[in-house]
């Protein structure tokens, strides 16, 4: 793989009803494309491990960039106690050596100058205009986005340059841990919500409104630093809607990640089919 | 019998026999440095107690006789080695010390290698000449008026003059295969991405620059395939990856089809340059290789340099400081709309967004297919290396400032970036082999281009060029 390439933005990719079955994708579709695959030999580690006994696992709730709905915080602390009593090695505290808020500033502007491809000269011209008219401290959303969509190449690199070192702190946190568990989103399926630009939409975390994109800091927590991160379902919302846990790997490490969730699947949750479609 | 300019595998054939110690082989390169460096200037760092100390544990302890066991030999400048400044050129980087050395000089000394010392560069490695103010010019050793090419420059020297037995390099616009064809040396740039950079850094990074590579020079092909092995495995702070390179496409003329582009009109390259190519063709023909001097990958070659020389800018972008973007940004603004010219097209990058670059990353990555279509057709592609061979001195001003006269005509010196730039551009790999001398004895070389990890089959064909067209040649009066 070229790691100075543009960001590997998230990857649509089949999902099977069973984390089993989950185990196949990786092996049909891994692998390099012709240009590359003369060389390059894709042979994904085993699991790190068969089973939770013994298994080192880091847990992380919450972020001050992004509050979680209790729905989520809740069964994934209690997925976490289930855990330490299958014989899981389980730390509440132990996170990555990096600054997690750069990381997400960088993830965002990144990502924007990776999509910016797809802007016309006009856009570009708007959002260079809206950048230099913002602090350029400005951490919100908006304004990470205005000078993503108008970063200049060499800027890129340079952000790249720290992205890369953050990706070293990860392969450091691996040696330690075998998986990081988190939310892979802030809330639940959030009710349809078509109006206005999604910079300016909110959802309901906790009975109050927060910014749809602040829950980007838990796709990028992974995404960026191009980790493989598996879902498996953790549980339901009061009312009824399915909530999952976001589970992290090392590099390459997208066995272990799977074999996670096939556990999950066996001792915590299986996929539940939605009511009514029988 | 005097090792001065066997090979490096020959070398450690006799270091492992025990018919030379690798001390003994290591102090007659060091009395030749010692000796006759003045002339030419090219080792300019040295190691030596370590590289001793090193030699006599090889000694004595018999075993690890690895490809390179006892081959002394020398890296260019820009890598790091524990204990010594990494410079680039800059005066002020001489209080620096590298605390470990490169990854690539670990493997090496894996396998045997004894590094004893650092070869000139360029400042910045920014040119195909290797002169800077902390340690001064190099000479070529076939012509002292003449430059060994940059900026591997002083490494070419060195492995040309019999200072060493191997040297490591590299590549972002020529500046492996460059020395290698001005030294009458054989070189090789690896696929991009391929060997791991780690250490080869003025600063510290983590990420890697687009187009550079790392890889070595040698007076023998299978040299370059004994370094080729041991630098070509990912670095396990990136990846757990493996990489597995395809064997050679063929071993024999008669199964190999060799496409030959000796000249492009509106890229001048040197009538003797060409004329030598063209004999080399006609050499593989009564070879039994299937040759053509027509087919050409489907782009338009005078694109795909301009679409270089941006990304060449772009990769180097990130280490300009604001005192340099400021001047670029003056330039660009005095720029006319219709200049064409490499300079112009190096000004005009200045400050592109990334959205800019992702429009012409992803032509790249168009042409890149170009290739492999072509690769699938023909097994490696015989150009060459640059316009001419070796430039004599010209270290008035700057690089772009500069012209040179090729075939009666004047171009611009960055012009001729056009024969290293159509392939490193596109991450292709790339030996050099030496053909021949020029009328002014000097030597050429030329360029043969495979697809995407087909190292093994370009460095194969220099092999193969090697048996039956022309080995490497000590420059005369170096004995």
């Amino acid at each position: 793989m070229r790691i100075d390439e543009p960001i590997s933005l998230p990857i649509s990719r089949p999902v099977s009803p069973a984390a089993k079955a989950a185990a196949e994708p990786p092996d049909a579709i891994a692998g390099p494309e012709e240009i590359e695959a003369a060389g390059w030999k894709f042979d994904l580690a085993p699991p790190r491990a068969m089973q939770f006994q013994g298994l080192r696992v880091a847990v992380m709730l919450d972020h001050p960039l992004s509050e979680v709905d209790a729905a989520i915080t809740g069964r994934l602390d209690a997925l976490a106690s289930f855990l330490s009593k299958q014989g899981a090695r389980v730390s509440a505290t132990a996170r990555p050596d990096y600054d997690l808020a750069l990381g997400h500033r960088l993830y965002i502007e990144m990502l924007r100058a990776t999509t910016s491809g797809r802007l016309d000269d006009a856009a570009v011209d708007h959002w260079r205009a809206e950048a230099a008219r913002l602090r350029a401290d400005d951490a919100s959303y908006y304004a990470m986005m205005a000078r993503g969509h108008s970063m200049l190449h060499r800027d890129f690199l340079l952000g790249n340059e720290l992205r890369q070192r953050m990706r070293r702190a990860w392969a450091a946190f691996f040696k330690e841990w075998d998986v990081f568990l988190c939310p892979p989103a802030a809330s639940a399926a959030q009710p349809h919500d078509h109006v206005g630009e999604r910079w300016e939409r909110t959802v309901e975390v906790n009975g109050h409104r927060v910014p749809t994109t602040d829950q980007m800091f838990w796709a990028g927590i992974s995404c960026f630093f191009l980790l493989p991160a598996t879902v498996a379902p953790l549980g339901f919302t009061p009312s009824g809607l399915p909530v999952g846990v976001q589970i992290v790997g090392p590099q390459f490490g997208d066995r272990t990640t799977i074999q996670f969730a096939r556990l999950m699947e066996r001792s915590w949750q299986a996929f539940d089919p939605p009511p009514g479609w029988d | 019998m005097n090792p001065t300019f066997l090979p490096a595998w020959r070398l450690a054939e006799l270091t492992s026999s025990g018919e030379i110690g690798c001390l003994e082989l290591l102090d007659h390169y060091i009395a030749r440095v010692e000796r006759l460096n003045g002339r030419i200037n090219a080792v300019v760092v040295r190691d030596l107690d370590r590289a001793r100390q090193r030699a006599r544990t090889l000694d004595s302890s018999g075993r690890n006789k690895g490809a390179l066991f006892g081959v002394p030999m020398t890296v260019k400048e820009s890598f790091d080695l524990a204990g010594f400044p990494t410079t680039w050129g800059h005066e002020d980087r001489k209080p620096h010390r590298a605390e470990t050395d490169a990854l690539a000089v670990q493997r090496l000394e894996q396998i045997g290698a004894v590094v004893f010392g650092k070869t000139n560069v360029p400042v910045s490695l920014a040119d195909w000449q290797s002169y800077n103010p902390v340690y001064g010019s190099t000479n070529n050793p076939w012509h002292h008026a003449h430059t060994p090419g940059g900026s591997s420059g002083g490494g070419a020297a060195a492995c040309a003059a019999g200072f060493g037995g191997l040297e490591l390099g590299s590549d972002i616009g020529g500046s492996i295969r460059v020395p290698a064809h001005y030294c009458g040396l054989f070189g090789h740039k690896p696929t991009w991405a391929l060997c791991p950079p780690r250490g080869h850094w003025m600063v510290n990074t983590a990420a890697v620059t687009d187009i550079s590579v790392i890889g070595p020079l040698a007076r023998s092909a299978r040299d370059l395939a004994l370094a080729l092995d041991v630098i070509a495995v990912p670095d396990p702070m990136d990846s757990d990856l493996a990489i597995s390179l395809p064997p050679p496409r063929a071993k024999r003329w008669s199964d190999l089809r060799v496409a030959v582009w000796s000249h492009e009109p509106g890229h001048e390259t040197d009538s003797e340059t060409v004329a030598l190519i063209d004999d080399l063709a006609r050499h593989l023909e009564t070879e039994g290789a299937t040759v053509s001097r027509t087919a050409r990958p489907e782009f338009d070659a005078t694109e795909a340099f301009r679409l270089y020389i941006t990304l060449l800018d772009a990769a180097l972008s990130g280490r300009l400081s604001e005192d340099v973007l400021d001047r670029k940004r003056e330039k660009k603004a005095q720029l006319r709309s219709d200049d064409m010219s490499s300079d112009a097209i190096f000004v005009r990058a200045t400050d592109l967004t990334h959205r800019e670059w992702l429009r012409l990353n992803e032509r790249r990555h168009q042409i890149r297919r170009i290739w492999t279509a072509f690769f699938r057709q023909w097994d490696v592609l015989l150009c060459p290396v640059i316009a001419t061979a070796a430039l004599p001195h010209m270290q008035e001003g700057n690089p772009w400032e500069r012209t040179h006269t090729v075939n009666g005509r004047t171009i611009a010196y960055n012009d001729m970036l056009f024969w290293p730039g159509i392939t490193c551009a596109f991450h292709l790999p790339a030996s050099v082999a030496p053909i021949g001398l020029s009328q002014a004895g000097l030597p050429i070389g030329v360029q043969i281009v495979g697809p995407m990890h087909g190292d093994r089959t370009t460095i194969a064909v220099a092999g193969m060029l090697e048996q039956s067209w022309r080995a490497f040649v000590p420059p005369p009066g170096w004995d």
